[in-house]
């Protein structure tokens, strides 16, 4: 059996859904190539969700278009758009086994009853769970029942996977593994996939692309590289990794920031600006006559965190490679280096 | 030694027992017994098996007969009537559900005498105008007085799953909203439908004051009639349709805690 899907471009057209007052979605448009998984981040209330949903076709749209496979949707109710939803709370049938769960699916598609035990087989072998077939939901883990809700979905062979924050109620480990699998089966079957999530290392990891939504506007859409090392927004920058807001004076397209001189990206205002820097673009170095004074060290692994005061009490996040940390102990003064990467500025607002 | 937990637990159980099987008792012993000299024969039990053809078992076999008619008929109006209305109001119009169940709880809190009264005229049109005046057209009158207690039975059915995830996914997954009813929601809802049938059966089956009042034949005013000219066939009667609706209950309850237990095994064999 193939694995090959019949992957569809998915094309979300000037979208608005408003819900009281409140704008869910607010002139949303995005375009997904065929097989290609898009993750929607940002943070509670700012739409994600409300977009999914409105693909899958569980919410209405005030005005806009969605089509997929050239298809106009827009119109159409849920149970005729060809797709299958992956929700956050697993949404497996209780009464129905691990089988009768897939079959179930697959006898609401059409598909013939003699290929269906084979097609539940294959899919529960994708997502590694081949001889749980005749378990019930409550006799599997979380993360088992979100792999089942994943075969079940795949199985179908939608246009277009759905997934709404798949990986949310699972612990911390489980998270990761899936995730990673997630990616994997997605790659080898090649299924337009549109993944929400508020985790951004989740859709770092995952997505082709990654559109971050504020307020139910689309921000920015980019390759994860693109909006973790070029975001257009502040509020890009800040939602997307950590940064340190570091006061300076920018003019002919870098900023003077610690006396030392930063490159800023493409659109940055001039005058006075808060520079936003990745606390792993700083490097540290002990000097009495430096500009900071550690206050806590951190080991996390491969890497390790340093906060550094400023004489004017702000405090920088520092992320420094494996045991480069070794040595610093709070209240020694270091120096800070900023290395020379394109960073955003924003306007220091008056008042 | 026991605890004292227990044997709490097992007065209470006797006190019940006993004032649950004590009438029923004396029933049993009236249906027997001649009442002015004590002599214990079966005369009425003889009557009811012995193949007889009197007035009085032709009436009772006509009012279990519409009894059991309308008894269908109620769950059937009951559940198809309530099971979507609810279902649509929780997933669609969360505002109205406390509506719905201010309405659905009403017949609680008015007297039957004083729905018999308002129901009068709506029978006489429904028997002169609309339908006839066959008994079983109670059977709306007591969808009305059942919808109370099918309401809370389907209530705590739905509070206890996560009814908007379930529809949706069998809705992205091609469902028609009557295949997400009928092939997802009543089997998962299988244990408050089945209180649904229970209390209705048990209330209608148990129904005096409409039928008398509406002057229409059911089990309860053809026992009424009986009683009237020979009690001890009534008893009889009685005790054999209480016996046979306890085990129909029984019957059902342990079917449906057969397939619960085949659905949720007490011993849990989850991997983590």
């Amino acid at each position: 059996m193939t694995d090959t899907m019949t992957s569809a471009a998915v094309s979300l057209s000037h979208l608005t859904r408003t819900f009281g007052k409140v704008k869910a979605l607010d002139d949303f448009t995005l375009e997904l190539a065929p097989g290609e998984l898009v993750a929607l981040l940002g943070p509670s209330g700012c739409g994600k969700t409300t977009a999914l949903r409105a693909l899958a076709g569980l919410e209405g749209v005030d005005s806009g278009t969605m089509t997929v496979g050239g298809r106009d949707v827009t119109r159409l109710p849920a149970n005729k758009r060809d797709m299958a939803m992956v929700f956050q709370s697993y949404s497996l049938f209780p009464h129905l086994t691990v089988e009768g769960n897939i079959e179930f699916a697959l006898g609401l598609r059409k598909v013939p009853s003699r290929e269906r035990a084979a097609v539940v087989a294959h899919n529960l072998e994708l997502v590694g769970l081949g001889g749980h077939g005749d378990r019930y939901p409550h006799q599997l883990s979380g993360g088992q029942q979100q792999r089942v809700a994943l075969a079940r979905a795949l199985a179908v062979r939608p246009q277009v996977l759905l997934l709404d924050e798949p990986l949310s109620a699972l612990d911390a480990k489980v998270r990761v593994q899936l995730r990673d699998e997630i990616r994997r089966i997605q790659t080898e079957v090649g299924i337009t996939t549109l993944f929400v999530t508020h985790d951004q290392e989740e859709a770092l990891v995952v997505a082709d692309r990654i559109g971050v939504m504020e307020s139910g506007r689309l921000v920015q859409v980019g390759t994860p590289r693109e909006i973790y090392s070029h975001p257009r927004t502040p509020f890009v920058a800040d939602f997307i990794g950590t940064t340190n807001a570091l006061d300076g004076h920018a003019k002919d397209g870098v900023a003077h920031v610690l006396g030392q001189t930063v490159p800023l990206l493409p659109g940055s205002p001039t005058g006075p600006v808060t520079v936003l820097v990745r606390p792993e673009s700083i490097t540290l170095t002990p000097a009495p006559d430096g500009v900071g004074t550690v206050v806590t060290t951190g080991f996390m692994g491969a890497t390790s965190r340093v906060t550094v005061a400023l004489e004017d009490g702000k405090l920088v996040l520092v992320q420094l490679r494996g045991s480069s940390r070794d040595g610093l102990v709070p209240g020694e003064r270091v120096a800070l280096e900023l290395a020379s990467i394109p960073a955003l500025a924003r306007q220091v607002l008056a008042g | 030694m026991k605890p004292r937990g227990a044997w709490f637990r097992r007065i209470v159980l006797g006190l019940a027992l006993v004032y649950f099987l004590v009438p029923l008792a004396s029933l049993a012993d009236f249906s027997v017994r001649f009442p002015l000299t004590g002599k214990v024969d079966a005369v009425a039990w003889q009557a009811l098996f012995g193949g007889g053809q009197s007035d009085k078992l032709s009436l009772l076999r006509e009012g279990l007969a519409n009894s059991l008619v309308m008894a269908v008929m109620a769950i059937v109006i009951s559940l198809g009537l309530l099971l979507p209305t609810m279902v649509l109001v929780r997933l669609r119009l969360p505002r109205m559900v406390k509506v719905v169940e201010f309405v659905c709880l009403l017949p609680l809190t008015i007297p039957a005498v004083v729905l018999v009264v308002g129901l009068a005229p709506v029978y006489l049109v429904i028997s002169t105008k609309i339908l006839d005046s066959n008994t079983i057209w109670l059977a709306f009158a007591y969808v009305i007085l059942c919808l109370p207690y099918v309401y809370r039975a389907l209530d705590s059915g739905l509070r206890a799953i996560d009814l908007k995830t379930l529809s949706e996914t069998a809705r992205s997954f091609g469902a028609s909203w009557p295949t997400v009813l009928l092939r997802v929601l009543v089997p998962i809802l299988r244990s408050a439908l089945v209180s649904s049938v229970f209390v209705t059966l048990a209330v209608v089956l148990g129904e005096f004051t409409f039928a008398r009042m509406l002057a229409r034949t059911n089990l309860q005013t053809a026992l009424f009639e009986i009683n009237l000219s020979d009690g001890q066939i009534a008893a009889a009667v009685s005790l054999l349709v209480l016996g046979g609706t306890i085990v129909l209950m029984v019957a059902l309850d342990l079917l449906v805690a057969l397939q619960e237990r085949r659905i949720r095994p007490s011993t849990r064999s989850g991997i983590s």
